[in-house]
C-alpha cells in the first residue's frame, strides 16, 4: 500500500506540487440492532485512497475507490489547487511537523469480529425481553464495532500505519401514552447508541447491557406520569454522560481552530473564542480544566498520529478556568502564529479531505465521591442522559434537554423523578457556575461516533473524559 | 462508470445468490465541491468519487443484507455470504412482502443541471461572491456542489430499474462580525436559479445590518423566509411524515389522519413528480415514488413508507424505501417536500403587515423533547429584523426560540405564491420546494 501511496505523491511534485501526502483508508464495519422482535444487521467494508496537494499556495484534493486511477486523481488534484490558487489571494503555509516513520494499533483484549454473530444478537434480545409494559413501544439494543486501518505517506518522508478497533453499545426503552402523544425514553448507557470506546467485545461485557434492561423500561414508563422539571433557577449535578455532551458543545467545538477562523462559517458556524481571548479570557470557575488528549488509553478520539502524521499528544483547552488554547491543524497553526500543530486533523474516510476535529477533549477529575457530591449540592437536581440539544453558531449559548431529572433534598436522592427537564444558559456563565467535579471513581471516558462537521459532512468519533459535576444556579425547565 | 457498469456488477451479484429473493442496489456518487471562507478557497477543492454495492438476500420470513465498496469479485462474493449469513442467524421478521417484478422496472433518461457543471461557470460565482465581499469590506463564504448520482436497483425477480443524472448547488454567504446573510441556491435540470441576483440580493442585505440588538423573549408575529420554513419541514419530517414514526405512535399525522387541524391553505407533501426536482423516480426497493400528502388543505394526511412499513401499517406502498441499511429505521423517508404556494407574493404578504419580526433562517433546531408536538427549539440566523411593511427598523442577533412547529402551522395567516426549491442538505437530487410563512405567536426565548 504505502508503494502505492508513495507513486501518487511522487506524480503529484512532479506536477508542480510543493507538498502532498496520500492515505488510504479500509473500513470494516458491523452494526447489529434489535428492535422490539426484528433484528437488524448490516456489515460493510470500504477501501480507498485521497491525494491531497499544494500547488501555488493552494490546496487541492481527490479521492476514489479505485486504484488504478492514480494517474487521473493526482492530475485532478493538482488541476483543482491551480484553480483554486487563482481565484484568491490567499497562500497556504505548513509550521514544520516531525516527520514520522512508524506504526500505532490501538489495544484490545477480544477481536469483536472474532465474536460470533449469534452471540450477539442474543445478549441484544436478552436485554430487550427483560423490557417489560404495555406502553413500551421501543425496545431496543444495539451493538457497532468498527475496524480502521489507515496507511499515510507524504513528501517530507512521512509513512505511518495504524490500525483501530473500537466497539460500542447501549439499550433504550421507549414508552408512549396514545392520548397524549407524551413520548418517554431512558437508555443506557447513553441514549443515541451507548457508550463506544477503542476497546474489543470486553467493552460489551463490561456493560452489563441485559442487568440494566429492566431499569431503564421501569423508569420510561414511570416518566408518563411524572411532572415536568419547573421552570426557574437550580443548582443542578449532571452525569458524565450529559456532561460529555456539554464539553462537546461548549468547549470542544468553539476550540477548532479553523472555525475560529471562519472557516466553518457557512455551515456549523463559528467561535466565541477569539484568538485576542487566548491566554487570559476566564471561561470558567478555576475547578475548570479542560485538555486534548488523544493518548488516554482506549479512548474513542484516541489515535497515535493525526491525519497530517502529528505524533498524538496533550494540548490544554482551559487550565484553571482560563482559556489557553486551540484544537489546531499545521495549517492553522501557521496563520495563527503558532509553532506547531495541536495534532487535531482527522478524516472520516479515505473520500474525505482531514479537517481540525476533536480528539479526546476531556475535563480533568476533582475529587470525592458522587455522595460527597450530593452532599455539597444539597438541595437541587440531578440530570441524566442527553435527549435533546441546540447550540448558537458561535458556542456562545445553548439549551440542552435530558432523559430525566431526579430531584435531590438535603444532599439524598428523593426517589422523585422529572420529564421534558432541560437546562441551558450562557456557555462561560455556565461554566463560571462549576463548583466541583467528581474525581477518578466515577470518571467516564464517553465515545462519541457520530461528530458532524465539514462539507462533505464528515461523521468523526471523539471522546471527552467527564466526571460528575455541580453547577449553581441554571436555568432549568422550558 | 455508465449504466451497463452498474448492472453488470448488480447481475454479477444476482449470479453469487442462491437465495429464494435477492435485491441489489448499486450506486454511483461523484462530488465536486469548492469551499469558501473569508474571501479564500478552504482546504482545497474536493473531487470524491465513490461506488456501493448492497445485497438483500430473504428466504420467507428470514433476511439479511451486507454491502461494500471493494468491487472486486471476491469482495462481493463475501458481501454475499455474509448476507447469507446474517439470513441463516437472525430470527424470522414480523411481516413479509412480495418484492416487485420485471414490469415495475423503470428507465428514465440522465438529467443534466446544465451550466453550473460548468468549470466557467463555477469559476464565476466564486470570484462574483469575492469580488462583491471585497467590495463591501465584508468576508465571502459558501459552497459550490456538483453531483453525480447514478443508481440502479435489481431483483431476482427480474426487476432492473435505473436512473441517474446530475444536481448542483450553491450556498453563497456575506459576513462581518456577527453580521450574516446567507442564500442557498439548487441547480437541477429544471431550475435555474440566477447567482447574479442572489448576490446582489445579499450585498443589499448585509447593508442594512447596523448594530445587532438583542430580541427580547416574547411570542411575535413573524415572516419565515424559505431557509427557515425548510428547517420547519425537515425537523417536521424526522418527528412526524414517516412510517417509522407512525408506528411507534409519534406521528402528529398518521395519530390525527383525516382531521381537519390546520388553516385551508396548508398543504404540504412529498412530490417527486414536481419538474423542478432532479430526483429518482423509484426508491431503494425500485418501487415508483407516488406522491403522498402529508397535509392536504389543513387536513391530516398519510406518512411515507416502504414496503415493510406499507404492510404492518396496512398502507398502500408509497415507493419511500432507504436503503436496505437504514430500512428498519427510518426505513421510508420524504426526500421531495413541497409546501404549496399562497395567493399574494411575499412583498404584498409583507407590505400589507405593519409590525413583524423577519427571519431569513433556522440554525440547529433539535425537537427530541417533544417529538408529537415538534416542539422545537434551535437559533434565528441569517438575518433576524423587525420590519415595517418592507423596511427594517432594527436588526437583532440570532435569538434562541422554543416552539411547537405543529402549533406553528396553526397560527400561519399567510402563505406567499412565489415558492424556491432549496437542495436538501443530505440527498443529492432530494430537496425543499417552499413559500414564505406569515405566522402569528411565534415563541422566542428559551
Amino acid at each position: 500500500m504505502f508503494d502505492v501511496l508513495r507513486r501518487a505523491v511522487d506524480l503529484a511534485m512532479s506536477l508542480g506540487a510543493t507538498f502532498a501526502d496520500a492515505r488510504a483508508k479500509n473500513i470494516k464495519t458491523e452494526h447489529i440492532s434489535v428492535e422490539n422482535d426484528r433484528v437488524d444487521v448490516s456489515t460493510d467494508e470500504s477501501l480507498g485512497w485521497n491525494i491531497r496537494v499544494i500547488v501555488d499556495g493552494a490546496w487541492g484534493f481527490a479521492a476514489t475507490h479505485d486504484f488504478s486511477k492514480i494517474d487521473e486523481a493526482v492530475r485532478r488534484a493538482v488541476a483543482l489547487a491551480k484553480y483554486a490558487s487563482s481565484a484568491m489571494k490567499y497562500r497556504v503555509k505548513l509550521v514544520p511537523a516531525p516527520v514520522v516513520k512508524g506504526e500505532w494499533i490501538s489495544s484490545y483484549e477480544k477481536d469483536p469480529f472474532e465474536v460470533s454473530l449469534p452471540e450477539k444478537i442474543d445478549l441484544l434480545k436478552e436485554a430487550v425481553s427483560r423490557m417489560k409494559g404495555d406502553a413500551l413501544v421501543r425496545r431496543y439494543g444495539s451493538l457497532s464495532f468498527r475496524l480502521e486501518e489507515t496507511w499515510l505517506v507524504s513528501s517530507e518522508g512521512a509513512q505511518i500505519y495504524q490500525k483501530f478497533i473500537e466497539s460500542g453499545g447501549g439499550i433504550s426503552a421507549m414508552a408512549v401514552n396514545p392520548q397524549t402523544g407524551d413520548v418517554q425514553t431512558r437508555s443506557y448507557p447513553n441514549s443515541f447508541g451507548g457508550q463506544y470506546m477503542k476497546k474489543g467485545w470486553e467493552l460489551i461485557e463490561e456493560l452489563r447491557l441485559p442487568a440494566h434492561a429492566e431499569d431503564i423500561a421501569k423508569e420510561a414508563m414511570e416518566l408518563l406520569n411524572a411532572p415536568e422539571l419547573p421552570e426557574g433557577r437550580a443548582d443542578i449535578i449532571i452525569e458524565p454522560f450529559q456532561m460529555a455532551l456539554q464539553i462537546h458543545e461548549t468547549c470542544g467545538h468553539p476550540t477548532e481552530l479553523d472555525r475560529v477562523l471562519g472557516e466553518e462559517a457557512s455551515f456549523a458556524g463559528t467561535s466565541f473564542l477569539t484568538p485576542d481571548k487566548l491566554g487570559t479570557f476566564r471561561y470558567g470557575s478555576p475547578v475548570v480544566t479542560i485538555v486534548a488528549d488523544p493518548t488516554v488509553p482506549h479512548a474513542l478520539g484516541g489515535f497515535g498520529y493525526d491525519d497530517e502524521g502529528v505524533p498524538a499528544h496533550r494540548t490544554y483547552l482551559v487550565r484553571e478556568g482560563i482559556f489557553v488554547g486551540y484544537l489546531s491543524s499545521r495549517e492553522t497553526a501557521a496563520m495563527l502564529g503558532l509553532s506547531s500543530s495541536g495534532g487535531a486533523m482527522r478524516a472520516e474516510g479515505w473520500w474525505n479531505i482531514p479537517i481540525v476535529r476533536m480528539t479526546s477533549v476531556n475535563l480533568l477529575p476533582g475529587s470525592g465521591t458522587l455522595d460527597e457530591l450530593l452532599s455539597k449540592l444539597g438541595d437541587g437536581y440531578l440530570l441524566s442522559t442527553t435527549r435533546n440539544w441546540s447550540i448558537a453558531d458561535d458556542r456562545s449559548n445553548f439549551h440542552f434537554g435530558v432523559e430525566v431529572a431526579y430531584e435531590v433534598k438535603n444532599g439524598k436522592l428523593t426517589g422523585n423523578i422529572f420529564k421534558k427537564a432541560s437546562y441551558g444558559g450562557k456557555t462561560v456563565e455556565f461554566w463560571n457556575s462549576a463548583e466541583a467535579f467528581t474525581g477518578e471513581e466515577d470518571y467516564v471516558v464517553v465515545g462519541v461516533p457520530n461528530c458532524g462537521k465539514g462539507e462533505p459532512m464528515q461523521t468523526m468519533r471523539v471522546s471527552h473524559g467527564a466526571p460528575y459535576g455541580l453547577f449553581r444556579g441554571v436555568k432549568v425547565g422550558g | 462508470m455508465d449504466r451497463r457498469d452498474l448492472a453488470n456488477l448488480a447481475g454479477k451479484v444476482l449470479s453469487l445468490s442462491e437465495a429464494p429473493q435477492t435485491e441489489v442496489i448499486v450506486s454511483y456518487a461523484r462530488k465536486e465541491l469548492v469551499r469558501m471562507a473569508v474571501n479564500r478557497i478552504v482546504h482545497g477543492p474536493v473531487d470524491i468519487e465513490k461506488v456501493s454495492v448492497s445485497v438483500r438476500v430473504r428466504d420467507g420470513a428470514k433476511m439479511g443484507y451486507a454491502s461494500t465498496e471493494v468491487l472486486t469479485d471476491k469482495a462481493l462474493a463475501e458481501m454475499v455470504d455474509m448476507a447469507y449469513f446474517v439470513m441463516k442467524n437472525s430470527p424470522p421478521i414480523d411481516v413479509t412482502w412480495d418484492l416487485p417484478g420485471a414490469d415495475a422496472s423503470i428507465e428514465v433518461d440522465e438529467t443534466d443541471a446544465g451550466d453550473i457543471w460548468n468549470e466557467d461557470t463555477k469559476r464565476e460565482i466564486v470570484s462574483t461572491l469575492f469580488d462583491k465581499a471585497e467590495s463591501l469590506g465584508v468576508e465571502g463564504h459558501g459552497t459550490v456542489v456538483t453531483d453525480t448520482m447514478k443508481v440502479l436497483v435489481a431483483n431476482s425477480e427480474g426487476l432492473m430499474s435505473y436512473a441517474g443524472g446530475t444536481t448542483g448547488s450553491a450556498k453563497l454567504m456575506l459576513r462581518k462580525d456577527r453580521k450574516e446573510v446567507q442564500d442557498i441556491l439548487a441547480f437541477t435540470s429544471g431550475y435555474t436559479p440566477d447567482f447574479h441576483a442572489s448576490i446582489e440580493k445579499l450585498a443589499s442585505n448585509i447593508s442594512k445590518m447596523d448594530k445587532l440588538g438583542e430580541l427580547p423573549p416574547g411570542d411575535y408575529n413573524v415572516v419565515l423566509g424559505p431557509q427557515a420554513v425548510m428547517e420547519l419541514l425537515s425537523t417536521m419530517t424526522y418527528f412526524s411524515f414517516t412510517a417509522d414514526a407512525a408506528s411507534k405512535g409519534m406521528s402528529y399525522v398518521y395519530a390525527q389522519k383525516g382531521k381537519k387541524l390546520l388553516p385551508d391553505y396548508i398543504t404540504v407533501m412529498d412530490n417527486v413528480n414536481d419538474t423542478r426536482f432532479s430526483s429518482l423516480p423509484f426508491d431503494f426497493e425500485g418501487i415508483k415514488r407516488r406522491p403522498v400528502y402529508f397535509v392536504m388543505r389543513g387536513t391530516m394526511g398519510t406518512v411515507v413508507n416502504n414496503l415493510y412499513f406499507a404492510k404492518k401499517l396496512g398502507e398502500q406502498p408509497t415507493g419511500h424505501a432507504l436503503p436496505f441499511d437504514g430500512y428498519f429505521s427510518p426505513g421510508a423517508y420524504p426526500l421531495n417536500i413541497v409546501m404549496s404556494g399562497g395567493e399574494k407574493t411575499s412583498e404584498e404578504i409583507m407590505k400589507d403587515l405593519d409590525e413583524y419580526i423577519y427571519i431569513e433562517g433556522f440554525h440547529y433546531v433539535n425537537a427530541f423533547l417533544d417529538p408529537f408536538n415538534v416542539r422545537a427549539t434551535g437559533l434565528t440566523r441569517y438575518g433576524t429584523y423587525r420590519m415595517k411593511g418592507t423596511e427594517v427598523v432594527e436588526v437583532y442577533d440570532n435569538a434562541r426560540f422554543l416552539q411547537s412547529f405543529w402549533e406553528a402551522l396553526k397560527n400561519v395567516k399567510a402563505v406567499s405564491s412565489d415558492t424556491y426549491l432549496l437542495p436538501h442538505p443530505y440527498f443529492a437530487g432530494g430537496g425543499f420546494i417552499v413559500p414564505y410563512l406569515y405566522i402569528e405567536n411565534f415563541h422566542i426565548g428559551a
